[in-house]
């Protein structure tokens, strides 16, 4: 772990928090969306997302942000902590959703934690 | 003015609530239910919450309003994670329409090499033991 | 009693949402009783949990007693140590 100032890590802390409330309010009302209306939308799966954060804090703060993300859960880990399944709502296509989960979460976990 | 702020949060937060009822009762599987309870029941009580506080603006109901926020927010999705993960391994049916299960595949796979294994009675002891220390981490992540 | 009667809106607000969350307590019942396997049930209470914090929360807009906010810090406590609880049940049955 490369010492980067203590408050550059606070403040991405503070940014992160944000970043999650948003997260929150926008799942909620995709669910809310797709609850109220006919189920013809939803294509579930479940995916190997393959993950390389080496701390178990980054992956215990990964796991739950991707279970707060729109329509995507966390369903089980590799015993080697490689992979983590992720149940997916709206699998359309499912190189843009790893793409997704690896650019926007694990980049800013990667910056705050690891 | 500041009653009106405070009427639609309540209102906001309890058709939240609604909404993650309907689903526990619409939506096909235990996963997809799962989805509607992490995430809309728990918007729902930070909408109530924060209509409280704004109703009885003390440093008390601010503090654990905060706590309890802070604590459906941080729980919510390791308890669903944990069940979701008990729940696929009891092999719980899923819904139509799946379009891939990875992990079922790699469950099969794995199961698949184990039966061609030359001694079936050790392997399945290693499993059984590889599961326990899984267990064993997991409930590490209450740390948090 | 009430504390909200110079407010009608802030009344007619905790009303409806008595309604709402009562429905959607017969709505957890109903996938309560209904529910095909055990982690169905399990989900539900995590469900009746919130709707609970959430009753408690509209009383106390009701009647002004902000006391009742730590029975719903102890629920929420309890709440994930009975998943976790029920989580490593159902894994401890499993591997038996």
């Amino acid at each position: 772990m490369k010492p980067i100032g203590f408050f550059v890590r606070i403040f991405r802390l503070v940014l992160f928090i944000f970043y999650y409330l948003k997260e929150l309010v926008l799942s909620s009302l995709f669910v809310a969306y797709d609850i109220l209306t006919p189920k013809d939308l939803m294509r579930p799966g479940i995916v190997a997302v393959p993950v390389d954060l080496k701390s178990e804090t980054a992956i215990i703060a990964l796991v739950n942000l991707i279970s707060m993300t729109p329509g995507s859960l966390t369903v089980d880990m590799s015993p080697d902590k490689k992979k983590i399944y992720v149940h997916a709502m709206y699998l359309y296509d499912k190189e843009k959703f790893i793409h997704k989960i690896k650019t926007e979460l694990e980049n800013r976990i990667r910056l705050i934690f690891d | 003015m500041m009653e009106w702020i405070i009427s639609i949060l309540l209102m906001t937060g309890s058709l939240f609530m609604l909404v993650a009822a309907i689903g526990v009762v619409k939506l096909p599987d235990v996963y997809m239910r799962m989805h509607a309870i992490t995430k809309a029941a728990s918007l729902g009580a930070i909408l109530m919450l924060a209509a409280v506080f704004l109703r009885y603006p003390q440093w008390v109901v601010g503090i654990e309003a905060l706590m309890v926020v802070m604590f459906v927010i941080f729980t919510s999705p390791i308890g669903a994670h944990m069940i979701a993960r008990v729940s696929h391994r009891m092999k719980v049916p899923i819904g139509d329409g799946y379009v891939m299960d990875e992990l079922q595949d790699e469950a099969d796979r794995q199961s698949a090499e184990r039966a061609g294994g030359k001694s079936g009675e050790t392997t399945e002891g290693q499993s059984g033991k590889k599961d326990g220390g899984k267990g064993g981490e997991k409930i590490d992540t209450g740390k948090l | 009693m009430t504390s909200t009667e110079a407010y009608p809106i802030l009344n007619f607000a905790i009303y409806f949402s008595f309604a709402t969350l009562t429905i959607s307590l017969f709505a957890g019942l109903y996938r309560l009783l209904t529910g095909p396997s055990l982690p169905d049930r399990i989900v539900v209470m995590d469900l009746v949990a919130s709707l609970v914090i959430g009753l408690i929360i509209t009383y106390i807009m009701l009647t002004g007693q902000t006391v009742y906010l730590n029975v719903a810090v102890a629920i929420a406590l309890l709440v994930f140590m009975g998943n976790i609880a029920f989580a490593k049940y159902l894994k401890r049955r499993l591997d038996q």
